[in-house]
């Protein structure tokens, strides 16, 4: 997910043309751009009274977020947790074995499965779904089927493509070498690829895990209102105007645990990089 | 065109550790100083300060005896060839020579024909039109070579350009920059571990060890008359015999040896290189001792021999010879230096 | 000896199967299920009829929804490379600023583009926060459900620029510092050397990200209905509204444009591999 930088060099450091105040601004100009738009989520999320020419609530409360506090939303937040991890499962190791057989096919068939697993990114969500959703019902395949199954066609491009990117760096004779020194094959890769691969799975686990918990369109169309999820609650606040507390406080409540996720990911990964 | 390049009193630190300490260096105009240590020693880092794509932490790096500290490397007209070719892969291989003259506003015609002249010096210009990504390793290093001289540079910095050549190609390397040595005479500092590389191409070597520069002189200076133990040991010095020195005469167990004048009396070792040493029939050398271990180098051989001293520790002794020694393992021999006068340290 | 990580030719098709069956099946089920729906020929109920009226009968919206859509996804696309490009610059060059901004901007990554789409309508409306923070001046331009589609602009810019300085971080940052140095030496500025080295090193991934942007904000529907003017309608939301619509004669027309959305990413992505091509062939 996120590339280990390695310290700027004192001539990249001098690559940015305008001297230091440019760059300065420059620098804040970017941060703004970024962090702009969530400013308003967060204080809307703490805003007791915020009426109109007023630049900061007038008063502040957890009104929001005690709004979320309802056997409703703790249910809407179970699903939209067995969606995303649901997908995360199914998609991470079927990308790892299109990976896989990407690196082992020959030249013709293997640029054919890398297409089809490239494929879905072609095609709008929205249109698979649409398309799909006859078909589903009279297969009578379950809503909550169909939406998996569609997410993790969604998300297989993108956990393939990461394991895809780390078997191309990925030195087959490291194995080769760990045999040499007399690991059995199962030790091999016990020992050498799976610690080798494991930050690629985590960031293919993470990427399909956001496919699920974030997804809109899907468990609309194919949901059909029987899956709620906190996405689906979103929805229908944000759409309505008058509860900005309630959306902010919802928005905030589905950000914050894929970023704790991504903490928990790329955190040990950058503490052992500086080592 | 060449200028001369003056490091004084450099220092740099990267964090709490020092990697440069206080290094003064002079490299006249036109002249190759070969910058001789082992990996780790700073060699590197002092190239990069000299670039201008790293500051020192104190000290001046001087061109021509002006001060260039906070002049930016590409108003320097240093060139560096790095350790990795360094080939930008968008560009062939005739755009990469070119690079230099395209930032410097010339058309791109006139900046390819610059650069052809340059792939010709080098005997590259058949590949001119590929792109980096297809040559070999020996080629790579040849354009990013001619990429440096393109830019005609006032001072040239190899940084271990050859080290990760096979010996052949490297011996390529090395009559390619005595061509270009002999054609565009650029100020050349070379940074090599490799002492045979540092004496066939250098004018003079100064040996770098933890980011100290221990000894700089001619060639042969360093290799018969070391300052130090290390600098010996750097430039493959295999023997240092302790003994005593009075009155400018050395006494070991190698026997009395008149050494350079100038040292207090005292301990000091005897470097004397395997080379310099015959081993002769027991009663005709200056020393006797007893063959203890033969290991071949191909065409020599090392003969370690233990000396018999008078007294003490008997101390042991290193002497190369060509061919076959004609000696086997417990023969005694006698051993006779082959210049009448020695080399002493005293640390 | 073949480990398992180089298989043989059958094993590895087999391998493939589990992830390859399906996207295919899924994939071709829904096409074809468009493509039938659209024509009448798999009506939700009813017997089916041959029709063409999905695709003639309002081909006047259906472009104009066609032209909104690509408007929308070509602006953005464009902006989401400049910023994203910007950033990823900065991050390389600037060693302790530039860590915050690629910490904060790999933070926006997680985010649905729905979350996106309202934290930039509480920005971006009347009197939202913008408004407020510039003293609510009668002038300020209507941004969300104004024409020329700003605010989904700005979410989709927003939202992919970070993915963008993802992308091209990830595929230069390891090499750029050593041939910006190489540059430097050889008597490149500051200027050239991001024009000259990083902007060509960065050109592969800035393509194949202009790919997925174009084809993700041509296809998302959230921004797009939250934030979009009722008329003319984008793609997705016109096709999504027909979808849902009581009328049950709008099914094949949502498929239709569903199928318009399809052709049109696709003649995006040969365009940019058939260009991708030229670029290689000319150097
Ligand atoms: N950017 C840096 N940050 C921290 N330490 C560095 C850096 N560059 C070099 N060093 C340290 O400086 C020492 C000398 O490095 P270098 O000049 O590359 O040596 P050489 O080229 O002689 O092998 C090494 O111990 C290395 O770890
Ligand atoms: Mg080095």
């Amino acid at each position: 997910m996120i590339p280990t930088l390695q310290p700027a060099s004192a001539s990249m450091r001098r690559t940015l043309p305008g001297g230091f105040p440019m760059q300065l601004i420059l620098g804040f100009l970017l941060i703004l751009w970024i962090v702009l738009p969530m400013a308003p989520v967060f204080l809307w999320s703490i805003a007791g009274q915020w009426r109109a020419p007023a630049v900061l609530p007038s008063s502040y409360s957890l009104q929001g977020f005690s709004a979320l506090i309802t056997p409703d939303t703790a249910r809407a937040a179970a699903s939209s947790l067995s969606l995303g991890f649901g997908v995360a499962m199914i998609a991470t190791p079927l990308g790892y074995l299109g990976a896989v057989a990407v690196r082992g096919l020959p030249a013709v068939p293997g640029r054919a499965v890398e297409f089809v697993l490239l494929a879905p990114l072609a095609i709008p969500p929205f249109a698979l779904v649409m398309g799909s959703n006859v078909a589903l019902l009279r297969l009578y395949v379950s809503p909550t089927f169909g939406v998996i199954l569609v997410l993790v066609v969604t998300a297989l491009p993108y956990t393939a493509f990461m394991f895809r990117s780390a078997l191309a760096s990925y030195d087959q004779r490291f194995e080769e070498v760990a045999r040499s020194l007399g690991a059995s094959p199962g030790q091999a890769a016990r020992t050498v690829r799976y610690p080798l691969l494991a930050s690629a799975a985590a960031r293919a686990f993470f990427l399909a895990f956001l496919v699920g918990w974030g997804d809109y369109i899907a468990t609309l169309l194919i949901g059909g209102g029987q899956l709620r999820t906190l996405p689906m609650l979103l929805g229908s606040a944000a759409s309505a105007t008058g509860n900005e507390q309630l959306t902010a406080a919802l928005s905030l409540t589905i950000i914050v645990p894929p970023l704790i996720l991504l903490a928990g990911l790329t955190l040990p990964a950058r503490v052992r990089g500086r080592q | 065109m060449s200028s001369s390049l003056e490091f004084a009193s450099i220092s740099r630190s990267f964090g709490n550790t020092e990697v440069l300490h206080q290094v003064s260096l002079t490299v006249e105009p036109s002249c190759c100083v070969a910058l001789l240590g082992a990996s780790g020693s700073g060699k590197s880092t002092l190239l990069r300060i000299a670039a201008g794509l790293d500051q020192s932490s104190s000290g001046q790096v001087l061109v021509d005896g002006e001060n260039v500290n906070g002049v930016p490397s590409e108003q320097r007209g240093i060139a560096l060839v790095f350790q990795k070719p360094l080939l930008f892969p968008h560009l062939t291989v005739v755009d990469n020579v070119a690079f230099s003259a395209r930032m410097a506003g010339q058309s791109r015609k006139a900046a390819r024909q610059h650069a052809m002249s340059y792939l010709e010096l080098v005997h590259l210009s058949a590949v001119a039109h590929r792109s980096p990504g297809r040559l070999s390793g020996g080629q790579e290093q040849r354009v990013a070579l001619a990429r440096a001289l393109a830019r005609n540079p006032r001072i040239l910095l190899l940084d271990e350009p050859f080290s990760s050549l096979d010996s052949r190609l490297r011996e390529d390397m090395h009559l390619l920059v005595e061509d270009i040595r002999t054609e565009l005479a650029p100020t050349i500092v070379l940074v090599t571990h490799d002492r045979r590389e540092a004496s066939a191409l250098a004018d003079s070597i100064a040996v770098l060890d933890n980011g100290r520069i221990l000894q700089h002189g001619p060639v042969a200076q360093l290799h018969y008359q070391p300052a130090t133990l290390a600098v010996n040991r750097i430039l493959g010095g295999l023997n240092a015999v302790p003994g005593e020195l009075i009155g400018d005469v050395h006494h070991s167990a190698l026997g009395r040896i008149a050494v350079q004048p100038g040292l207090v009396n005292g301990p000091a070792f005897l470097t004397v290189r395997q080379e310099a040493i015959r081993i002769v029939a027991p009663g005709d050398g200056t020393a006797t001792g007893c063959v203890t271990a033969l290991k071949s180098l191909g065409a020599h051989t090392l003969v370690h021999i233990a000396l018999s001293g008078e007294s003490g520790p008997s101390e042991t002794l290193t002497v190369e010879v060509p061919g076959d020694p004609g000696v086997a393992v417990g023969r005694s021999i006698g051993l006779r230096p082959t210049d009448g006068c020695g080399w002493a340290v005293t640390r | 000896m073949t480990s398992r990580m180089t298989p043989g030719t059958g094993h590895a098709a087999l391998l493939a199967l589990p992830a390859v069956l399906p996207i295919v099946v899924v994939l071709a089920v829904s096409l074809v299920a468009a493509a039938l729906q659209s024509l009448g020929l798999m009506p939700f109920i009813g017997p089916p009829q041959l029709s063409g009226d999905a695709w003639t009968g309002d081909v006047q919206t259906l472009v104009r929804s066609g032209l909104a859509s690509v408007y929308i996804a070509s602006i953005s696309t464009v902006l989401s490379l400049a910023v994203g490009f910007v950033l990823a610059a900065y991050v390389l060059t600037m060693p302790r600023m530039g860590r915050l901004v690629e910490t904060l901007s790999a933070a926006t990554i997680p985010i649905p583009h729905l979350i996106g789409a309202g934290a930039i309508g509480l920005l971006l409306s009347d009197s939202g926060f913008l408004d407020r923070l510039l003293g609510m001046p009668d002038s300020f331009p209507a941004l969300v459900a104004g024409p020329g589609f700003l605010a989904v602009i700005a979410e989709y810019a927003w939202k992919e620029s970070a993915f963008v300085a993802l992308v091209v971080l990830g595929s230069i940052s390891r090499s750029v510092g050593d041939l910006c140095d190489a540059a430097a030496t050889l008597g490149a500025t500051a200027g050239q050397r991001i024009l000259r080295v990083v902007l060509p090193l960065a050109v592969p991934s800035l393509a194949i990200s202009a790919v997925i942007v174009f084809v993700y904000t041509l296809g998302s529907y959230e921004a797009a209905w939250l934030l979009g003017p009722v008329s003319p309608e984008p793609l997705p939301v016109r096709a999504v509204r027909l979808f849902g619509s009581v009328d049950l004669a709008a099914r094949p027309q949502a498929m239709a444009t569903a199928l318009v959305t399809v052709a049109v990413s696709a003649v995006a992505i040969l365009a940019v591999v058939f260009l991708l091509r030229r670029f290689r062939s000319l150097r």
